[in-house]
């Protein structure tokens, strides 16, 4: 057996080492060989003196520690008796979530009330001004008066349901974020 | 013999082979030759536990174009090497008493 076969042969068996406890071991060996070659031995001499790559192997298992894989946090794998939970309630989730629907769909109508006062404020306004106009060119001064003043309070309703409707809607898209998260807290697993 | 005192013994007479000056692999187990015959395989381990104990220390230098370590000895195995000694007092006083002549009725 030459050098080379013995220090393959002794890597093979000693894969369960840390890389450098491998090196540090083929290095001692290779040494050895190669010191008994200056003492004059051949190469396979040396080599059959240095003893068995098996059993040089087993000694160096038997007395170097073995490095142990660290602990790796697995991935949770999916939970059966949790699926099953989750199929079973799947009616009850149903009803649960036509529940948050419907509270949405209600806190909704408010911001969607005030916006269409708006919208009838700005179109009070316009029409105001149309009919205003119209009375005008027809000689009826009066009635034109009266639009144009129908007008102005339409204009100043306008402002004033922008920014309520405004305000309302941020309002209640903050009231609907914590709606929301406070909804899919309880099917949240603790811990996630 | 009892695998610790000879894990004991082997490694004193390890110790002892780099007393006086740093020394090498193949040199250790020539200088132990003529007192108790050590593998490479044996001494690998004892070189190994003897450096994670503190009591050698090993360099790499080069030698004839390649490399050799060399072991050198440090204070934890000099102390090492003195306990041994004071226990080994104990044990041939002990040893002296188990081997005395048998006394003729």
């Amino acid at each position: 057996m030459t050098k080379a076969d013995f220090l393959n042969a002794l890597a093979h068996r000693l894969g369960a080492l840390s890389e450098i406890d491998i090196a540090r071991s083929l290095d001692y060996y290779e040494e050895m060989i190669d010191d008994r070659m200056d003492d004059g031995m051949t190469e396979e001499e040396a080599v059959a003196a240095a003893g068995s790559p098996e059993d040089a192997a087993l000694e160096i298992l038997a007395n170097i520690p073995i490095p142990q894989p660290e602990t790796v946090p697995q991935k949770k794998k999916p939970d059966g008796r949790r699926i099953f939970l989750l199929i079973l309630s799947s009616p009850l989730l149903i009803v649960y979530f036509s529940l948050v629907l419907c509270l949405f769909v209600a806190l909704w109508c408010v911001p969607i009330v005030v916006w269409t006062l708006f919208v009838s404020s700005v179109a009070a306004a316009v029409g105001g001004i149309i009919a205003g106009i119209t009375s005008f060119a027809e000689g009826a001064g009066t009635y034109g008066f009266m639009y144009l003043g129908l007008t102005l309070v339409g204009i100043g309703l306008s402002i004033l349901f922008f920014f309520a409707a405004v305000a309302v809607t941020r309002a209640f898209a903050r009231l609907s974020v914590h709606i929301a998260k406070g909804a899919v807290a309880p099917l949240r697993r603790k811990g996630n | 013999m009892d695998i610790q005192m000879k894990r004991g013994l082997l490694e004193a007479a390890v110790l002892s082979a780099i007393r006086d000056a740093d020394s090498w692999g193949y040199q250790i187990i020539k200088d132990m030759k003529p007192y108790v015959e050590i593998s490479e395989s044996t001494l690998y381990p004892i070189l190994r536990r003897l450096e994670a104990s503190g009591c050698l220390t090993v360099r790499t230098e080069e030698f004839g174009g390649r490399l050799r370590k060399y072991y050198h000895i440090l204070p934890a195995g000099r102390e090492r090497l003195e306990a041994f000694r004071e226990d080994w007092k104990e044990v041939l006083a002990v040893y002296s008493f188990i081997v005395r002549e048998e006394k003729t009725p």
